[in-house]
Formats: structure tokens, sequence, C-alpha cells
């Protein structure tokens, strides 16, 4: 009788004190990353790697610590999904993961642009370009270093620009988190990631001005996978072209349901395609242009035939 | 002392928690996209193979496609062969297989066609559970190769409707099973379910 009571009044425990840790022990400070822009350089990870790097020496030495809850919105396109950070798990990481407190929200930012498209998912909250964080800081200016650009805010005081903290570099915005955690009582965060220009991803073009239109991509990617065509002429043509993209451009494979394979440099994908004797037609479905007339993202799809299927 | 008993309480539960890594199961859509995958790249096998093995294109070009196919192939994945005069099964790591097609074509050019006969769909991935917690899945299709070794092109003749392999020195039929294995993978750039071929088995030779 004793041993089949014993696992439920365990459970019971459990219960009663998870939520007390959570309110009396661990703090819980909160950061909402915003990336601002496209995150294509390719050796760059879907989220700054400085990023997961930042969270993990945030440990106080001293004193109670507090759980990191991150949530990243990202503004460039790409499907929802949700992340976990991985970090090293030791001290307070590993409380952190067991909870699953580093879980990575990715909003899709075309949100707005397309609501029509994607009804009734509630991940898909995106807020207005004037409510972003560090929206009204453009004129104040800001600091451009290592590429990088934080606008670091607390939330309550976003109408007035005065109370943005405007941090230069990853070790800026780490000190100041560090401080937080260590100090006060529960923090909200919120950063705004942003790229300098100069770093987008640029596409360099055949003509001298302006972006080549989709059309001429479109007719490109075809002209690579054309069946018809032997795979030999079409492997040179694609060598002789290849100045039509940045060097460190690379393709990720999105299905019908939203999966994302890995990143693979574009070399890879226009070699597989030339290879292709099944392809019908490649169909250029969106191509965003940064600031410059560049395009930053090119999305394709596929249509093949294939033999036996 | 009651306020540290319970600090050391909830810590205890808070590390006896279920690790985050343990994964949720794909979803019946998720695994239609990964089927879909899979049966791109066995059409890109079969569509490489008959190229390299043909010894009609250039070493750039043999390379490029042996190079692209072989991306295709887990890291201790396997492809069999069997000839039909053979009780033995000879298996080869992906990579040996490819460079021996493309030296054996220079020296006699071999024509290989397959068809697929049983397709793979999401309902036969079956998902397996991990050690660690994580999961995989696993699916399979089957097709036929047809395998010909052309004679000296001097001995050549027309091939009629009931010998079409009249120009092989040798031919065969093998029937083949592929496998296919769907893992979550790190990378530096992210965590992703990367499906790939594990295998391809010998059914039999006719």
């Amino acid at each position: 009788m004793k041993k089949t009571a014993l696992p439920s009044v365990l459970l019971a425990i459990g219960a009663l004190l998870l939520p007390a840790c959570h309110k009396k022990q661990a703090r819980e400070i909160r950061i909402d990353l915003h990336l601002d822009a496209p995150l294509s350089k390719p050796d760059a990870p879907l989220l700054p790697r400085e990023i997961t790097q930042l969270l993990q020496p945030l440990e106080c030495p001293a004193g109670p610590n507090a759980l990191v809850l991150l949530t990243v919105y990202r503004h460039d396109f790409d499907p929802p999904r949700t992340e976990t950070v991985n970090v090293a798990a030791n001290g307070i990481n590993a409380l952190r993961q067991s909870l699953n407190m580093m879980a990575f929200e990715h909003h899709l930012a075309e949100y707005e642009r397309n609501a029509s498209s994607f009804p009734n998912q509630p991940i898909l909250s995106t807020p207005s370009p004037k409510d972003r964080p560090g929206a009204g800081l453009e004129g104040a200016g800001t600091l451009q270093q290592e590429g990088f650009t934080f606008i670091c805010c607390e939330p309550g005081n976003q109408s007035s620009s005065a109370s943005y903290r405007i941090v230069g570099n990853f070790d800026e915005l780490r000190t100041q988190l560090q401080d937080s955690l260590c100090a006060a009582a529960g923090t909200y965060y919120n950063i705004l990631y942003r790229p300098v220009a100069a770093n987008r991803p640029d596409l360099p073009t055949i003509g001298t001005q302006g972006a080549v239109p989709s059309s001429e991509l479109e007719a490109f990617f075809n002209k690579i996978g054309d069946k018809e065509v032997d795979p030999e002429k079409r492997l040179v043509q694609l060598r002789q072209h290849l100045d039509l993209f940045a060097p460190n451009a690379y393709v990720k494979e999105i299905g019908e349901a939203g999966t994302i394979s890995e990143p693979v440099p574009l070399l890879e994908y226009l070699e597989k395609i030339a290879l292709y004797r099944s392809l019908e037609n490649i169909y250029v479905i969106e191509a965003l242009k940064n600031d410059q007339g560049q395009y930053w993202e090119i999305r394709l799809k596929e249509h093949h035939s294939h033999k036996g299927i | 002392m009651y306020h540290r008993i319970l600090t050391w309480t909830c810590l205890w539960l808070l590390s006896a928690t279920p690790p985050a890594a343990a994964q949720t199961e794909l979803s019946v859509e998720e695994l239609q996209d990964y089927a879909a995958r899979a049966r791109n790249l066995i059409t890109v096998f079969l569509e490489n193979i008959p190229e390299i093995a043909s010894g009609l294109k250039p070493k750039d070009f043999r390379e490029a496609a042996a190079r692209t196919t072989l991306k295709l192939f887990a890291a201790n994945a396997y492809i069999q062969e069997k000839n039909k005069f053979s009780e033995r099964t000879k298996t080869w790591k992906p990579e040996d297989y490819l460079n021996e097609l493309t030296k054996r074509s220079e020296k006699a050019p071999v024509l290989i066609d397959f068809e697929i006969i049983d397709d793979l769909t999401p309902d036969k991935m079956t998902m397996k559970k991990n050690k660690d917690g994580s999961v995989s899945y696993f699916g399979k299709m089957v097709f036929r190769q047809y395998y010909c070794i052309l004679k000296e092109p001097g001995a050549f003749q027309e091939p009629t409707e009931t010998n079409p392999d009249l120009n092989c020195q040798y031919s065969d039929t093998t029937e083949k099973e592929v496998n296919f294995e769907l893992t979550l993978q790190e990378s530096i750039t992210g965590k992703f379910w990367v499906t790939k071929i594990a295998s391809i088995d010998v059914l039999r030779v006719f």
C-alpha cells in the first residue's frame, strides 16, 4: 500500500514546490531580440552566434541567478519556427535548458504584407514598423561598430528616446545584462539587431545600374536546369554566370509544411540542378531587394516530373 | 533553515526535469516534406549514375556528377552490388563505388537504367527512439537497376525485340532497396532534420 502511494506523494510535492522556485529563487530576465535584417552570411547561424555566446556567461557569481527568456523576432522572411539555444550545460544554464527557457521563437516578418495568407496563426505576430524598438532612433544616430548596431531599451519608456541605451558591441551589452542580472529585480530588454548597411549581402548585377529583373533570374535558373540541354553544357554555362551572385550566397530548401533544410552553398545547388533530368520548370516566387536595389533573398519553386513516380 | 531546504529541493527538482533536448515527433505534413526530399535524393542518384557510368562525358563532368551524388549519402552509408553469376554480394562505401564506376567506364562503357517499383510515402516512414531521447525516422523504396557492359564497338549488332541486350557483353537486372534515414543534426547554422541515403541493398539479381 505504501509502495504504491509514494510516487503520488512525490509528484504532489513537486507540483507545490516548482512555482515557489520560480517566484522566490529564480528571477526572470526577459530579452526580446528583434532581427531587422537578413542573416545570410555563409558562416552565420539562423541567429547571430554572438547572441548565444552572450547568454553563456550570464551567471551571477554570488546571489540568486535569473532565468533568461529570450524571444527572437525575425523581421526578414522565414517561416515561423522554434529553436532551442545550445549553451554549455553547466551551472545555471543547465537549469535554463531543462526548463526550456532558451527557446527561440522566429516570427514571420512578411506577416503584415501577407496577413491574409496566414490566418489563425497566433505565433505570427509582428509589431508594426513604427512600434518596433528603436523605430524613432534613426534621427538620433546610432553607433555602428563591428558591423552591428544594438539599440537597447526597457519597455514602459519606449515613447521616450532618452530611455534607449545604445550599445556598440556585444561586450558592452553583456556587461549591461550581467549588471542587471545580479543587481535588481526582474528586467526586460528589447534589443534591435541591425547589421550596418555595408554588411548587407550583395548580389552583383550584370548591368552597371539596378538589379537584374527577377524574370531574368528565373530564365537563368531554367537555363541551368533545362533537361533538354546536355548537362555538360549546363555546367559550363553556370560557371560563366556565377558573378550574378555574391560569393557567399547559399540555398535552403523549404518544404510545403515549412520544414527547412540546412543551408548549402549556392554552387552546390546549381551543380545539382545542372545535372537534373526531370526538372520541368523553376519559378521565382518572390525576389526581395535591399535598399541598394540588390536582391538579398530569392524564393524559388522547382517543378519536377519524376521518372517512375 | 526552511528557506535553505526549499532552495535545495527546488534545485533538485529543477535538475530532475527531463532535458529540453527530448524532441517532439514530426507531424504527417512534415514527414511528407521529408519523404519528398528523400525521393529527390534518389532521383538525383538515378539520374547521375548513368552519366558517370557511360564514359561518354569528360572527366570534370563525371567528377561533378560524382561529387553531387556523394552528398546524398549518410556518413556510414553503403551500396551493394551483386553479379548474377556470383553468390557473393559486394559492399562498397559510396565514395569507392563512385570512383570504381568512373574508372570502369573509361575502360568499358556501362549502360545503367533504373525504374522505381515501390515509392516512398510518409506512411511507410517509421520512427525509432534513440537512447538519448531523440528520435530518428527511416523509410524505404525499391527500384530495378538495368545494367549492361557494352561490347567493343566493332562487335555491335542491331538489337532485336527478343534480345535487346545483344550489344552487352554482360547484362543483368538487380532489384535494390534504398534505405533513407532522417536524423536531427546540429551544425553551425542550427539544428536541422537531415535526409540521407543510409544504404542501397541488393534484394535479388536476375
